[in-house]
């Protein structure tokens, strides 16, 4: 029986998000936008999509004169993101 | 419309992030290993320039004090600047900070301890803990070329051994260009095609 993919993490710009996320202790927006290709408002909805599930926290600040957002997987983002991966290798290997 | 895909897809795409995550090195990453590698370095070089020409040791009662002061006020001009760069906080970044301040600590540690007891065993002792902190900076980045200026420190320490002290602070000096001012413009360099 194959497992359900998580259809949060079914896009790939929400999947590239949570890979990186997953690698780093926490990253900005900077970085994502720049590892990830996307468009700022592209990725910015992402981001609220991942945070609205509970996957990421986000934190927003004011440094010096910019404003910056930092994102941070949180357990249950890594717990989903694992279901996800141990779910895609039930597809590939059968 | 949100771009799906297939499940190779899906874990080409995991792998490719966590691979750019991993391997990112920041543009101009190295330059506190190397800001520190040329102030300690020079540092050094003025102290045993102090112990071997006549008339300059007041430059050994000093020099140290001044290099740890230009130091910290360079590194607090650098963050200043850092503050609006892409920030990433990886796992290696933070065990790395840990690393280097516990090595700071324990230079000062080891100061105090030995001034009033024996002051030539000052540098031998620094040098020690400064090999065992670059080696575990070089586990924490997995880089295995960064493992030779660790053996070259390692040798630098035999020369504690059979030099004269006077030679102890070129000693420090050779150490730490080996183990800062290379290893820190290598990373540089490596992180220009970075964010």
């Amino acid at each position: 029986m194959f497992k359900e993919l998580d259809p949060i993490l079914l896009s790939q710009i929400r999947l590239s998000i949570m890979s990186l996320l997953i690698s780093v202790e926490e990253a900005d927006f900077v970085f994502l936008r720049e590892k990830t290709g996307a468009t700022a408002g592209n990725l910015s909805v992402n981001i609220d999509k991942l945070s609205e599930c509970g996957y990421v926290k986000v934190r927003k600040y004011i440094a010096g004169k910019r404003p910056r957002t930092v994102c941070k997987v949180t357990p249950k983002g890594i717990k989903a993101f694992e279901d996800y991966v141990t779910a895609l290798q039930s597809y590939i290997v059968k | 419309m949100e771009n799906t895909f297939d499940s190779r897809q899906s874990l080409a795409v995991i792998m490719k992030m966590i691979e750019q995550a991993r391997g990112n090195f920041k543009k101009g990453g190295g330059k506190y290993f190397v800001l520190w590698g040329y102030v300690v370095a020079l540092a050094s070089l003025a102290h045993f320039l102090g112990v071997v020409v006549p008339g300059w040791h007041v430059v050994g009662r000093y020099v140290w004090l001044v290099a740890f002061t230009v130091g910290v006020a360079l590194t607090v001009v650098l963050s200043f600047r850092d503050r609006n760069r892409p920030q990433v906080r990886t796992y290696v970044s933070y065990m790395l900070r840990r690393i280097w301040i516990t090595f700071g600590v324990a230079v000062v540690l080891v100061y105090i301890l030995l001034w009033n007891i024996d002051g030539s065993l000052i540098y031998p002792s620094i040098s020690l803990v400064y090999t065992m902190t670059l080696f575990l900076s070089a586990s924490a980045f997995k880089l295995r070329w960064m493992y030779i200026p660790v053996a070259v420190c390692v040798l630098c320490m035999l020369g504690y051994k059979f030099l004269p002290a006077g030679f102890q602070p070129l000693i420090m000096a050779v150490m730490i260009t080996t183990g800062n001012i290379v290893p820190g413009h290598i990373l540089n360099r490596k992180g220009r095609s970075n964010v």
